[in-house]
């Protein structure tokens, strides 16, 4: 399958994401047991352009989930499906792993695991290489991935001498040159640092100036504060459901209590959005400590 | 062990220590002491030094200047292996800790390669898995279980040799928050009975529950005090990379307050300053 | 973490050279090496070795650890050819049924030259090329590309095998495992730490498995390349001139016995 539509012809075909009755049993880690439950019924829509967080406790299925849109499961987990899973179009258990590729790419949470060991430009060119795309649109593409992504001034440099931050930003970069039109991050921030994960944001947030429209974002977070500032919508897995689907950040005020019966952390600025409304009766929801400092700022000086 | 030492002796001190990965300096002059019973916080960006100074606190560098004195030795002297009965070091990624085909045998190792009787080492692999709720998995192999469950396994496997001091090296970094703080309650336990804990972590909520935070930046600390006066300093930590907890920021900027780390107490602060400014505004015109 | 690699980059025209004509120009040169036996011939050639290498500015603190490396193998066979070569004359040395001859002698020289020289030319060529270049040239004259893939990763998969290996050998030893310093025991304190490493290596390649069908390998059967190799005239120079040169020496040898005498050009053969 070559990737020979463009960026406007895909996303015209809507929805971006289509998921109906996802059930998904991994395969039994030792035999005779039973086969363990990842995913249990499953059924959402996700439209092209949109940035969705999943979040959810440990074990609720996120990063199943996530493979699941990528086509690994089940092709490269093996297990049991039900239902079925459609990206840009195409069904997961039938269109091959490396097919799919043109439409969908994931970054794992191991900044390591997503990297070949090859220099930053090479990294980033090798999935268009393998898709048979002309060097010279592999050239135009890859220096767009690298300025994007700001990785730019380290071209040359080898993917094992970079930070943590920038090994996730280069795995981003290589994802993007493919040019698919839905991107999943399966817990980027989970292995940076405070400034690895500033970096991430604003490299993400200014992909999504650039792309618009033309890419759906799915990330996989438990961190609700970094999340929250990335991202419109969010879905919360418990055991397999998807118990709460909502706009962000609203959902994380509205729907705090539940959240923390999961076992959640309920992020600082939804438990002060809650006291405002309650205290102002102005429903409000805020994605970035500037957004709060404002609102607070004229609620004080009234 | 645990129990023979009184709270408040120096366990764990630094003297002026250096350490370099080749040419590239890792820790300057670093002076630091913890006491039995202390819960110390050690935060700081990456490259700041925070791994290495653990490293240095088991034996597993050595310093290039300067001494670390552990429980009265000095760790030049002895080997990892030696010192681990003293400092447990549990690391970040539990993949390179677990290599027993059942989570009873991983527990197991420590005690056992310590020298225990085998009834005392049944009775503390008996003691971990009640510990950490980990009885249901006590037959299955380690690598398979998730990561969570495998930083806990790694966890219980350092707690069994009973080490007078545990560094946690961003070790519960798969756990949810309130998982987190669940066990380190239960860690908190044993510090009355002298047990110091050193949590490395760039999760600001988990290091509050540190009664002591350290900040390290580039290879020198450069603050060690109270965790409410640590992290409830916006400007500090802002200036050491790192990012503060949203309620310190704000109340940072808008009350120019230090030392307020919940939303309730910024909460309460706001609250106050409304009253005051509705009581000026009631009292006249300004 | 460090990278088990001999290339140092240069600006040399051997750093400059196509990979493939560096490659069938190393091959040519070591085919010539091996055939003299000459004394002579091989102690200049070694020595020239070691001018290019200082020419192309290669860290001096790398060749002398080659050198270290190399010194107990060459010691031994120096010492050992004669003991199991005996025969011409003049006898050096005499011990029961043991005659060390002066022919003898130096034919154990000429071996260990010999070993010394292709190692060395095994160092300017992996010296001058980057890893890059090495797989793309062997890629370029024939290996299929799976192959060429499969070893750009095993490469780079060996000081990341040894970086997990010390890492886990750190936390086993946090545990309480003491390693002892040496011999049979330190080989079974090894095994635990083996085992552990090579857990974390085999999730490590399922990853990357994955991530490499991610990266759409197989996707296509025409694979295209960003930076592909073509030959400059410099190149065709180096390729024409240095092929004729080589193979005109090794027939000289094979043909005429050019080199073919342990003191030649000296001594008749």
């Amino acid at each position: 399958m070559h990737a020979t539509s463009t960026h406007a012809e895909r996303a015209s075909q809507a929805p971006a994401i289509q998921v109906e009755g996802l059930r998904y049993w991994y395969p039994p880690v030792e035999a005779g047991q039973a086969p363990t439950l990842a995913l249990d019924g499953l059924t959402l829509t996700i439209t092209p352009g949109e940035a969705v967080g999943v979040t959810g406790p440990a074990g609720s299925g996120k990063s199943t989930f996530c493979l699941a849109l990528t086509g690994l499961v089940p092709q490269e987990t093996g297990g049991v499906i039900e239902g079925r899973v459609l990206v840009a179009g195409y069904d997961t258990r039938r269109v091959s792993v490396a097919a799919l590729a043109a439409a969908v790419s994931i970054v794992l949470q191991d900044p390591e695991s997503n990297l070949l060991g090859l220099t930053v430009e090479d990294e980033v060119a090798f999935g268009p290489e393998n898709m048979g795309v002309p060097p010279a649109e592999i050239a135009r593409r890859v220096d767009w991935a690298l300025t994007v992504m700001g990785l730019a001034h380290v071209r040359t440099r080898p993917s094992w001498a970079l930070s943590g931050g920038q090994k996730q930003r280069l795995a981003i970069a290589a994802a993007l040159s493919m040019q698919p039109s839905v991107l999943v991050l399966d817990e980027p921030t989970a292995q940076l640092d405070p400034g690895g994960r500033r970096e991430l944001l604003r490299a993400l947030m200014q992909l999504r100036k650039v792309l618009g429209q033309r890419l759906t974002l799915i990330v996989a977070e438990r961190n609700l504060d970094w999340l929250s500032a990335l991202v419109d919508r969010i879905i919360v897995l418990d055991h397999g459901q998807c118990v709460l689907d909502g706009p962000s950040p609203a959902l994380l005020v509205s729907a705090r209590a539940h959240m923390q019966a999961l076992g959640l952390p309920v992020p600082q600025l939804a438990e002060l959005a809650a006291w405002f409304a309650e205290r102002t009766g102005i429903t409000v929801a805020w994605r970035t400590v500037d957004e709060a400092q404002e609102a607070l700022a004229s609620w004080l000086a009234m | 062990m645990v129990g023979d030492v009184a709270p408040g002796t120096p366990l764990l001190r630094f003297e002026h220590v250096q350490y370099a990965y080749g040419d590239v300096p890792a820790l300057l002059d670093v002076s630091l002491e913890i006491t039995a019973g202390e819960r110390v916080a050690v935060i700081g960006p990456n490259g700041s030094g925070k791994t290495t100074l653990a490293k240095l606190s088991n034996g597993l560098l050595r310093p290039h200047a300067g001494r670390v004195i552990v429980a009265g030795h000095d760790t030049s002297g002895r080997a990892p292996g030696e010192l681990a009965r003293i400092v447990g070091y549990v690391f970040q990624n539990p993949d390179h800790q677990l290599f027993q085909p059942t989570v009873e045998q991983e527990i197991a190792f420590g005690p056992r390669t310590l020298g225990l009787s085998p009834s005392a080492v049944a009775k503390r692999v008996e003691a971990m898995l009640a510990l950490f709720s980990l009885t249901p998995y006590r037959r299955q192999h380690p690598t398979l279980l998730r990561r969570g469950l495998r930083q806990l396994i790694a966890l219980a496997a350092v707690y069994a040799l009973d080490p007078a001091v545990l560094v946690l090296d961003e070790a519960l970094s798969a756990l949810d928050v309130p998982q987190a703080m669940h066990v380190l309650g239960m860690l908190e336990r044993d510090c009355h009975q002298g047990r110091s804990i050193v949590l490395i972590t760039h999760d600001l909520q988990l290091a509050a529950w540190a009664e002591r935070v350290v900040l390290i930046e580039h290879g020198r600390i450069l603050a060690d005090g109270p965790a409410r006066v640590i992290l409830g300093d916006a400007a500090l930590l802002e200036r050491a990379g790192l990012d503060p907890l949203p309620a310190t920021t704000l109340a940072d900027r808008l009350l120019h307050r230090r030392g307020v780390l919940s939303p309730h107490e910024l909460i309460a602060l706001l609250s106050q300053a409304r009253v005051a400014t509705k009581t000026d505004d009631a009292n006249g015109p300004r | 973490m460090a990278h088990a690699d001999l290339f140092v980059p240069g600006r040399s025209a051997l750093h400059r050279l196509d990979p493939r004509v560096k490659f069938v120009l190393a091959l040519l040169t070591g085919a010539l090496v091996l055939s003299w036996d000459s004394v002579l011939l091989l102690a200049a050639f070694l020595v020239l070795t070691q001018l290019v290498l200082w020419h192309i500015r290669y860290p001096r603190a790398t060749v002398l650890a080659f050198w270290r490396a190399l010194r107990p193998f060459l010691l031994l066979i120096v010492l050992l050819w004669p003991v199991f070569h005996p025969g011409g004359s003049p006898v050096l040395v005499t011990a029961g049924p043991v005659h060390i001859t002066l022919p003898a002698l130096f034919a154990g020289v000429s071996a260990a030259l010999r070993v010394a020289s292709t190692a060395f030319i095994a160092l300017l060529w992996l010296g001058t090329t980057d890893q890059r270049a090495l797989v793309r040239g062997f890629v370029r004259l024939g290996m299929p590309f799976s192959l060429g893939i499969a070893l750009t990763i095993g490469l780079r998969f060996i000081p990341l095998f040894a970086a997990i290996v010390e890492q886990v050998s750190a936390a086993m030893q946090s545990r309480g495992l003491i390693l002892p310093p040496r011999g049979w025991r330190r080989l079974r304190a090894l095994v635990p730490i083996l085992i552990a490493a090579l857990i974390t290596s085999l999730r490590y390649s399922e990853q990357l498995g994955w991530a490499l069908a991610l990266r759409g390998v197989g996707a296509s059967r025409q694979r295209t390349a960003l930076h592909d190799l073509t030959m400059r005239w410099q190149d065709w120079v180096a390729l024409l001139a240095g092929g004729s040169l080589l193979v005109g020496l090794l027939l000289a040898r094979v043909v005429w016995g050019v080199g073919g005498a342990l003191l030649a050009p000296l001594s008749p053969r």
